[in-house]
């Protein structure tokens, strides 16, 4: 009966008390709805952002390979998509094809190219001229092979099966196409090179795609391959569809033996739903854990709020009482008062949740998730709801239970002493155990992360109870000193327990704040960090070329001062646990790659860099004439592993051999002389032939055997004259630029060089090649070795660019992660892999450009002349779209949550701050204007308003950021930012001081201008009626 | 219901204050019979406010017995005590607004105070019980449209909400004039005289206690005298002692060795000179 007009009289407390639980509601619901929406948002774009990787590439083998039935039409292999995921899948392409080798007339070369036909390919190309084929034997040609062969519609080619099938067939030209997207996801991976270009060299051309219809297959002996590509529909394929398509992914290929189909599927599915699950993981971790320190810091403010609501109503619970009501009823009734905002507050946050999630999910998720309600979303309300009438139901048990006499007085009755309450102790040790279990224990289990909250919250209480007795010795030596403000200010706070809940509530409201702007700053910084790292520097071309010497000259030209971009070459290694080579140039690698002048200091770079200072050996001829002698040689017997000699033949022979590089390709060739006869002292002329009239750099001079020659010798042989057609007398230096090349196999022999001629070669030959190398290149390539490789000194090697073992010299001076290729990778200098030369292994071989800024900005300047000079460049990779990638990630998308958890935390802060006010002005107005009355001056009574709250909370901000910080060092790094630890890239979790310093400084601003607004007005209506005011 | 006899013997309160033990009262023994009006009197301080919480059952007895009608308060439980003060005993405490809940009417007020009173005890229309103080123009009229007189008495409206047979008022006359005073006094007057509810009423006022056909005075715990029809008598305790009126009191310091002796039925109080320092 009298609960309306309870609610009515008092209607903005009612209206605080359901603000607080619609806060600690809509935290409690949004959580799990956020949380499963982020890992619904993640599987759609995951799904969508590597649609190819999740696609299904079913690819039957052709008949003559098959050892089953083979597949003779690309449908049959839709049976491989089970039934009940099909639904998920998106209909499959289907096609055909098969590489042939094609020319325009009988005596050219054959060029390969792929015949191909796809369901609806028509509808995917642009016609640039003609048609699209109709009947047999008709194709259409890409526009990009019409410069390189002059294709016009009407021309006929004569294409033949690549697959050893006899037989030749007609294909007649009747349209040029150009596709409509070249990488659009039509295409699942097979898209039209758009590459044309004609043999020469080693190189056999290319030619794009021709595209035919499917008759052209029927009855031929193509040898055809049927393909169908399907993949997961974004957006259809749900978080609850993972299971089953990964273990589908798993077991395709086993179903294709069991059901006779000779088909393969390729999918990078399974590898992909794990990489979903482990983001689920960042969201079902993080989420929770920030809201519900919200959450949590609400019910506090609302423990709070109800303390002082209660107290207020400390007369009505002794008229109550007085009337005859028991304690159960009274706490009954008013629980029934304050219970109903808190659960029409708490039932409203659920609403309110939800339109945060409409809201989130229409800007923050792109609607990428689908609208649902998981099982966790009622259950983490009714847990809210029931935790906020809890707390309820204990304030207005701890309000009813006290004595009638004592909820009469007017001045509620003080503890005797400063003893802390049962409570706040309880919350201190609480906390304080927190922070040693996280500070001491392994940091697993979701308390380490609450420290902020629960340091923030033990600190000031901690602090709040220390702030009475201080205040009140404050407020005794202002009076000696006749500081009246300051000694009213300070007597006030020391007189008011209420203030030990500002300064504890403001204290949390600090700390996760710190902690939000720590979490959010942290994380997006190490989203760019990583970001660079994996890509390198601002974006990465990479570009087909065939020689390192033809690359690096279009880079000279294009970019001669490496303003825009530093060139890098990798060279894979066969085995994937061995070392990949990195080849780079220091100088530009510093200044354009991420961080990379922080890869290693001064002096690994200039370790790394090639020789300098000598002059390469060159001559352009096309034979080498070397006068060489033997000195007097001495057999080596040779010992078996268990050390018995092994009798041999006596050594008849050395031959002579070189390795020259050469200018015109950069290829390495072996230079073999004839055998020269164990004669000392008796010079011999040798002659071998060179390819070297385009130029040739001399890099080693060896000592080898002949073949049925083994048998260990050791003695010298000088050289006395090197001579080439262009050059009667070559000048090779002196022995100290001669080294040996270090054998992997340390018991093959030795070499030196010795003075005496032109080069003396003192050799200890046990039947293998012995070569010395002229200094511009060591001997032992200098490399900065990424460190969880175990490297071994003198055996382990990474791959030159024709994929012979480059012996390295680990620098130990890698200072930070290798940008791009942070695993099993050596950093080695790309002049002296140059120097070194040999020929590509195009398999295994990396061309790319890092590209800075100020290159992405003219990177269509690049590529036009990269285009020019005969080189296909494609941007690979950019940092934006990797910063863009990570920030779509279930970390980022959870930590965007911060900024939330920041505004939550001063609101309820305010709310706090407003509560107190709203339940004691009338006294404190009482005791100022009494103050009046005794003649203190209305501008001191003001400054005591004013600062009565403001110093304490400025000092609750303080301690609360400080703990916000200090909790978000042991919190930060127990927070999954990453779906993958990002090997040895590290992360970054050094306190952002300046975001603090910001938070810091606002929140005090936000929460001191209140306070002192409040204790304005508070002062204002400081006057005389104020006193004689009896009913409250 | 008619009034509620009080009686109290040996009664003792003691409070803990600052860690020590302050005995408010020190062995009061009164007897009121139902009906009665009784003021209770004395300084501020001498127990009075102490004595009419232990009639209400608002504090417990630390020695001896306080019967209030049929309830022995010492022995009460809080759960009984709640009952009496439900249904037996109404109170009205300092200060009018104390007594009432600031958004009611006092129609609603009184409502509000008879919701704890048990089944079946007979409660009065709130209009009747406003009637009787003189309010009933004013049922509907929010507590901050009234005068403090008006509040006053609404206050006591609310006292006796449930018809109880013992009122306890606490200074109910005092921060008002003459004519809300004479007003307030009139209403109490009625209510006693019309339900011989059983009255105790403390007051500073003399001119309030010289109306009143009792009052027993109150000073350091004891009860000092007691005063009927306008003559103030002393009043022997239990124990024998006889508190003396404050200008006999004068006359004998403490410690002074004084002579008792009867003669004809009088008794003679003869202070004995001592030599030497006392």
């Amino acid at each position: 009966m009298f609960l309306r007009k309870a609610l009515r009289y008092r209607w903005s407390q009612a209206l605080v008390l359901a603000g607080v639980s619609l806060l600690i509601g809509t935290c409690a619901v949004f959580a799990p709805w956020y949380a499963r929406a982020v890992e619904q948002t993640v599987t759609t774009e995951t799904l969508s952002a590597q649609r190819l990787t999740a696609a299904w590439q079913i690819a039957g083998l052709p008949r003559s390979r098959a050892q089953g039935p083979g597949t003779d039409r690309p449908e049959s292999l839709d049976q491989l998509i089970p039934a009940d995921l099909k639904p998920l899948f998106s209909p499959p392409v289907h096609g055909i094809y098969t590489d042939i080798g094609w020319r325009l007339q009988p005596a050219d070369d054959a060029v390969v190219g792929r015949l191909t036909w796809r369901d609806g390919y028509c509808e995917q190309l642009v016609l640039a001229e003609g048609r699209c084929p109709t009947a047999p034997n008709e194709v259409m040609a890409s526009t990009a092979d019409t410069g390189t062969w002059q294709f016009k519609v009407g021309t006929v080619l004569t294409g033949k099966s690549s697959d050893l099938a006899d037989g030749e067939q007609k294909l007649t030209v009747v349209g040029l196409y150009k596709p409509k997207q070249p990488r659009g996801d039509y295409w699942f991976g097979a898209y039209p090179t758009g590459h044309s270009r004609k043999p020469g060299g080693k190189d056999p051309g290319s030619a794009d795609f021709l595209f035919t219809p499917r008759t052209t297959f029927d009855g031929t002996q193509w040898s055809p391959r049927m393909t169908a590509d399907t993949a997961p529909i974004p957006g259809v394929a749900r978080i609850n569809d993972l299971p089953r398509l990964q273990n589908a992914t798993a077991t395709v290929n086993g179903n294709a033996v069991e059901r006779g189909v000779y088909a393969e599927t390729t999918s990078g599915l399974t590898s992909l739903v794990d990489r979903i699950q482990s983001e689920r993981k960042q969201a079902t971790t993080i989420i929770p854990l920030i809201m519900v320190q919200v959450a949590l810091f609400g019910v506090v403010v609302l423990a709070l709020a109800l303390g002082a609501v209660v107290d207020q109503r400390r007369p009505e619970i002794g008229l109550a009482r007085l009337r005859g009501s028991s304690a159960r009823r009274t706490a009954r009734s008013l629980s029934v008062e304050l219970g109903l905002p808190v659960l029409i507050g708490g039932l409203a946050g659920a609403l309110g949740g939800f339109g945060l999630l409409l809201i989130v999910r229409a800007t923050w998720l792109r609607n990428g998730s689908p609208l649902e309600m998981p099982w966790t979303v009622p259950v983490a309300l009714a847990v809210a709801v029931v935790l906020s009438l809890i707390v309820v139901a204990l304030q207005v048990r701890g309000g009813v239970r006290q004595p009638i006499s004592s909820l009469l007085r007017r001045v509620v009755p003080r503890r005797r002493g400063r003893a802390i309450g049962v409570l706040d102790l309880c919350v201190i040790v609480f906390a304080v155990a927190g922070l040693a279990a996280a500070l001491t224990g392994d940091g697993r289990g979701p308390l380490p992360v609450l420290t902020p909250a629960l340091l923030a919250l033990a600190v000031g209480l901690t602090f709040a109870h220390l702030l009475l007795p201080i205040a009140g010795l404050v407020s005794r030596q202002a009076a000696r000193r006749g500081r009246l403000g300051l000694a009213l200010g300070a007597l006030q706070v020391s007189r008011r327990p209420a203030v030990t809940r500002i300064v504890a509530a403001v204290a949390v409201a600090g700390g996760l704040v710190a902690f939000a702007g720590q979490a959010a700053s942290v994380g997006d910084h190490n989203r760019d960090t990583r970001a660079g790292y994996e890509t390198g520097a601002q974006a990465v071309l990479r570009m087909n070329a065939l020689y390192l010497n033809e690359f690096t000259q279009a880079v000279d030209q294009i970019d001669p001062d490496r303003h825009w971009m530093t060139p890098v070459v990798t060279s894979r290694p066969p085995a994937p646990d061995s070392l990949k080579s990195m080849m780079i140039e220091p100088d530009s690698f510093r200044r354009i790659a991420y961080r990379g002048d922080l890869m290693t200091d001064a002096e690994g770079w200039q370790t790394l860099k090639a020789p300098a200072g000598l002059k390469p050996i060159e001559f352009r001829s096309s034979q080498l004439t070397v006068t060489a002698a033997t000195g007097p040689m001495k057999p080596l017997a040779s010992q078996t592993p268990n050390g018995a000699q092994t009798a041999t033949e006596p050594p008849k022979s050395v031959v002579l051999r070189a390795n020259v590089v050469s200018l015109r390709n950069g290829g390495r060739y072996l230079v073999t002389f004839p055998p020269m006869p164990l004669v000392p002292g008796e010079p011999v002329e040798l002659k071998a032939p060179v390819d070297c009239l385009g130029g040739c750099q001399l890099l080693r001079l060896g000592i080898g055997r002949e073949p049925l020659d083994q048998a260990g010798i050791q003695g010298d042989v000088t050289i006395n004259k090197i001579s080439s057609d262009d050059r009667p007398s070559i000048t090779i230096g002196s022995p100290d630029n001669w080294q040996a090349v270090r054998q992997l196999d340390s018991d093959t022999g030795s070499v030196t060089a010795k003075t005496g001629g032109l080069l003396t070669i003192a050799l200890k030959s046990l039947g293998n090649d012995q070569f010395l190398q002229y200094a511009t290149v060591p001997p032992v390539i200098p490399a900065l070795v990424t460190s969880e490789f175990p490297f071994d000194d003198g055996a382990s090697t990474s791959p030159a660019i024709d994929g012979t073992p480059l012996t390295l010299a680990k620098v130990d001076r890698l200072k930070g992660p290798v940008d791009r290729y942070p695993d099993r990778t050596a950093v080695v200098d790309l002049e002296t892999v140059r120097r070194l030369a040999g020929t590509v292994d195009e398999g295994a071989t990396d061309y790319e450009l890092w590209l800075n800024a100020d290159g992405l900005a003219n990177v269509d300047t690049i590529t036009q002349k990269l285009s020019q000079a005969g080189f296909a460049a494609e941007l690979v990779d950019r940092r934006t779209d990797r910063i863009a990638s990570y920030g779509r990630s279930a970390s980022a998308l959870a930590l965007q949550l911060t900024p939330v958890v920041g505004i939550a935390g001063w609101a309820l802060a305010l709310v706090v701050l407003l509560l107190t006010v709203v339940t004691s002005w009338r006294s404190r107005a009482q005791d100022y204007a009494s103050l009046r009355i005794t003649g203190v001056p209305s501008n001191t009574t003001g400054r005591a308003a004013r600062w009565e709250q403001t110093g304490p909370v400025a000092l609750a901000v303080l301690l609360g950021s400080l703990c916000g910080v200090v909790g978000a060092q042991i919190a930060l790094p127990l927070i999954p930012l990453f779906a993958d630890t990002g090997g040895p890239i590290p992360l970054e979790l050094a306190t952002n001081w300046p975001v603090a310093l910001v938070l810091w400084v606002a929140g005090t601003a936000v929460l001191a201008a209140a306070t002192l607004l409040l204790g304005t007005g508070v002062n204002r209506r400081a006057g005389y009626s104020r006193i004689r005011e009896e009913l409250t | 219901m008619s009034g509620l006899a009080i009686s109290t013997t040996g009664l003792v309160h003691i409070y803990r204050a600052h860690g020590h033990d302050v005995a408010a009262l020190s062995g009061i023994g009164i007897t009121v019979r139902p009906g009665e009006l009784v003021g209770l009197l004395g300084p501020s301080g001498a127990g009075k406010s102490t004595l009419l919480q232990l009639c209400g059952g608002l504090l417990t007895p630390s020695a001896g017995r306080l019967q209030i009608g049929e309830h022995n308060v010492a022995t009460m439980t809080e759960v009984e005590l709640d009952r009496m003060r439900a249904a037996d005993v109404g109170i009205v405490l300092q200060g009018a607004g104390r007594n009432l809940i600031p958004y009611l009417t006092p129609t609603d007020n009184i409502r509000y105070a008879q919701r704890a009173a048990p089944r079946g005890h007979e409660l009065p229309q709130p209009d009747d019980v406003l009637h009787m103080v003189g309010l009933r123009d004013h049922a509907s009229t929010p507590l901050t449209s009234l005068t403090p007189g008006q509040i006053q008495l609404c206050a006591v409206a609310v006292g006796i909400a449930t018809m109880p047979g013992l009122l306890l008022a606490d200074e109910p006359t005092s921060q008002l004039d003459h004519q809300a005073r004479d007003e307030v006094l009139a209403a109490i007057r009625t209510i006693n005289a019309e339900t011989g509810m059983t009255v105790l009423l403390i007051t500073h006022d003399p001119e309030v206690a010289a109306t009143l056909p009792r009052t027993i005075t109150i000073r350091d715990g004891r009860i000092a005298s007691e005063g009927r029809s306008g003559e103030e008598y002393a009043v022997v305790a239990t124990d024998g002692s006889l508190p003396l009126p404050p200008h006999v009191a004068e006359l004998l310091p403490a410690g002074t060795l004084v002579q008792v002796t009867t003669d004809d039925g009088e008794i003679r109080l003869t202070p004995i000179e001592q030599e030497g320092p006392r």
